[in-house]
C-alpha cells in the first residue's frame, strides 16, 4: 500500500480544495456550538463469502439513524441506534451506541488549519456473537451415524464492530490537517468488546484491537465558491485498518466515497468500503454506504 | 453582582459611533462551515444581517441601530462555529484624538491601545483593525504581543501599568492599529 499512499497524496497536492467531511472517519474538527445533525446510514453488506454455510450473494442490510450535537465549541456528542437482519432472517433492532469528541487543539490559518482531538465510543449490542447456518452433512465422515444429515453451524468474527455487531469501547485520538490544496487525517484507536446483552460469555476470539485511519478529502465542485446554494461535490479515498492485540490477524480496508451537499446543510454520501489486504474472520469485507444527512445550525435557543 | 453588571454595560461599544464591521475567518475551506459562522453571528443581537464573500471568508456583519456591540462576542460566535477570527475590521467615529504607538485612549466609550501607529491627530470615521488574540491569527497574536511591554495585551483588561492616571482599571481595553 505504501507506495500507492504515496502516488495519492502527491496527486491530492495538485488539487485546490480539500474537505474534511469523511465518510468514513471522523475529523478533528467538530460540529458547531448548538448544531443539530441528523443522520440515516444505509448499509448494504455482503457477506464474506467463506463462511461455513453462506450462501453465495448473500447480503446483510444495516439500517443506523445518527444524531450529533454540539455541546460546546469543543465538545459534540453523538448517538446511533443500528438495526439489521445479519444474524436473523428478520430485520430488527440490534445495537446503539454513543460517541464523544473533545477537540483539544486547534491552529487556524486562512484556509488552513492543524486540528487534534480525543474520542470515545461506547456501543450496546443484543446481536449473537455468532451468524448460524443450517449445512448438510452427508455423514461420508461418520457424523450423524453414517446418514446424511443437517448440522448447525457458527460463524465468527473478530473484527471489533461497534457498528452493530458487538458491544464494546473505543478511545483513541485524530489529528487532521487541512491545506489550502489537501486535507489529511489519521486517527488511532483502541477498540475493544463486552459482553453483548443476553450473551453472558464472550467467546475466546479476539476481543480488542488497534485501529488505525487515513482519510483525505477533495473538493471537485465547485472550483470557487460564490453562494451558498451552489451543490458541492466533494471526492474521498480512506483506509481503515485493524490489527488484533496479541494475535497475528487484522486487516486493512480502503474506501472510496462521493458526497453532495446541498445548500450548505444537508449531505449525501455514497461510499464502497471493501478489504484490500487481511487475515482477520470477518463478517462482511465489503460495505456500501449511503448515508442522508440534514444539519440545523443554531438548533435550539442557547446563547 | 450590581458592580459586575455596570462593568459588563460599560465594555458594550455605545451606539452609532461604529460602522462597516467586517472579519476574514479563519481555519476553513467550504461553504457549510461559512454558513455555520454566518448563522452563528446572525444569533447576536446587535447583528442585523450578515453578507459573506465566500470565496475568502470574509463577513460583512450589519449592526442593528440602538443595540449595543460586543466585539468579544463576535469572535466567540465564530470560534463556537469551529473557527477562529483571522482579521476584524470596523470604522470607529472618533472624538479629536492625539494617538501614538503604545499608548491608550479613551474615544466612543471606548479604551483603544494603540500599536503600530505613527503619532498623529485623528478625529471622525476612522478604519481601525483590532489586532487582539482572538481577532488575529495566533502566529500573529504572538508577533503583536512583542509591540508592547505592557501587561493588558495578555489580560486583554486594563491595570495599573497601562500608564493613564485617570483610566479605569478591570476595563476592557482593545488593541488596535489604523
Amino acid at each position: 500500500m505504501k507506495p500507492g499512499l504515496f502516488v495519492f497524496c502527491l496527486l491530492f497536492s495538485q488539487i485546490l480544495t480539500a474537505q474534511e467531511l469523511y465518510v468514513i472517519s471522523e475529523p478533528a474538527s467538530n460540529i458547531p456550538k448548538n448544531a443539530l445533525s441528523f443522520r440515516l446510514n444505509t448499509m448494504v453488506m455482503p457477506m464474506t463469502g467463506n463462511m461455513e454455510g453462506m450462501k453465495k450473494g448473500e447480503v446483510g442490510f444495516r439500517v443506523a439513524p445518527e444524531l450529533t450535537y454540539g455541546i460546546t465549541k469543543n465538545l459534540m456528542v453523538k448517538a446511533a441506534v443500528y438495526a439489521s437482519d445479519m444474524f436473523q432472517p428478520s430485520f430488527r433492532y440490534e445495537s446503539a451506541s454513543i460517541y464523544t469528541k473533545y477537540r483539544f487543539l486547534s491552529q487556524d490559518d486562512f484556509h488552513k488549519h492543524f486540528r487534534m482531538a480525543g474520542f470515545g465510543k461506547l456501543a450496546v449490542s443484543r446481536n449473537p456473537y455468532v451468524i448460524e447456518r443450517t449445512v448438510l452433512h452427508d455423514g461420508s465422515d461418520g457424523t450423524g451415524g453414517g446418514m446424511p444429515h443437517e448440522e448447525l453451524v457458527f460463524n465468527r468474527s473478530d473484527e471489533q464492530n461497534l457498528m452493530g455487531n458487538h458491544s464494546g469501547w473505543q478511545v483513541g485520538v485524530v489529528a487532521t490537517q487541512l491545506l489550502n490544496k489537501l486535507a489529511l487525517s489519521g486517527t488511532v484507536s483502541g477498540v475493544g468488546r463486552f459482553n453483548n446483552t443476553n450473551y453472558p460469555v464472550l467467546p475466546t476470539d479476539i476481543q480488542r484491537a488497534l485501529e488505525y485511519n487515513f482519510s483525505a478529502g477533495y473538493l471537485l465542485y465547485p472550483r470557487e465558491y460564490d453562494s451558498y446554494g451552489q451543490t458541492n461535490l466533494n471526492l474521498y479515498l480512506e483506509w481503515i485498518g485493524q490489527r488484533a492485540f496479541g494475535k497475528a490477524a487484522g486487516f486493512l480496508d480502503m474506501a472510496p466515497a462521493i458526497q453532495f451537499i446541498f445548500n450548505s446543510k444537508s449531505r449525501i454520501d455514497l461510499g464502497y468500503r471493501f478489504q484490500v489486504a487481511g487475515n482477520m474472520r470477518r463478517f462482511n469485507e465489503q460495505q456500501l454506504l449511503l448515508r442522508l444527512e440534514y444539519n440545523w445550525l443554531q438548533a435550539f435557543k442557547r446563547t | 453582582m450590581f458592580f459586575g453588571f455596570i462593568l459588563l454595560l460599560c465594555s458594550f461599544w455605545g451606539n452609532a459611533q461604529y460602522r462597516n464591521l467586517e472579519l476574514q475567518a479563519a481555519g476553513l475551506t467550504c461553504s457549510l462551515c461559512s454558513n455555520a459562522i454566518q448563522k452563528s453571528l446572525k444569533s447576536l443581537p446587535f447583528v442585523s444581517g450578515v453578507r459573506t464573500e465566500l470565496k475568502s471568508n470574509l463577513f460583512m456583519i450589519d449592526l442593528r441601530p440602538g443595540v449595543a456591540l460586543n466585539l468579544d462576542m463576535i469572535s466567540q460566535k465564530v470560534e463556537e462555529a469551529g473557527f477562529s477570527v483571522g482579521k476584524l475590521s470596523l470604522e470607529v467615529k472618533f472624538d479629536p484624538t492625539q494617538i501614538k504607538p503604545d499608548a491608550h485612549v479613551m474615544s466612543a466609550g471606548q479604551i483603544f491601545h494603540f500599536m503600530d501607529v505613527k503619532p498623529q491627530s485623528i478625529a471622525g470615521w476612522q478604519k481601525i483593525k483590532l489586532m487582539d488574540k482572538g481577532f488575529v491569527l495566533s502566529a500573529e497574536a504572538k508577533k503583536n504581543s512583542k509591540l508592547t511591554t505592557l501587561n493588558c495585551y495578555k489580560t486583554g483588561y486594563t491595570a495599573d501599568c497601562c500608564g493613564m492616571r485617570d483610566l479605569p482599571k478591570g476595563k476592557r481595553v482593545y488593541h488596535v492599529t489604523i
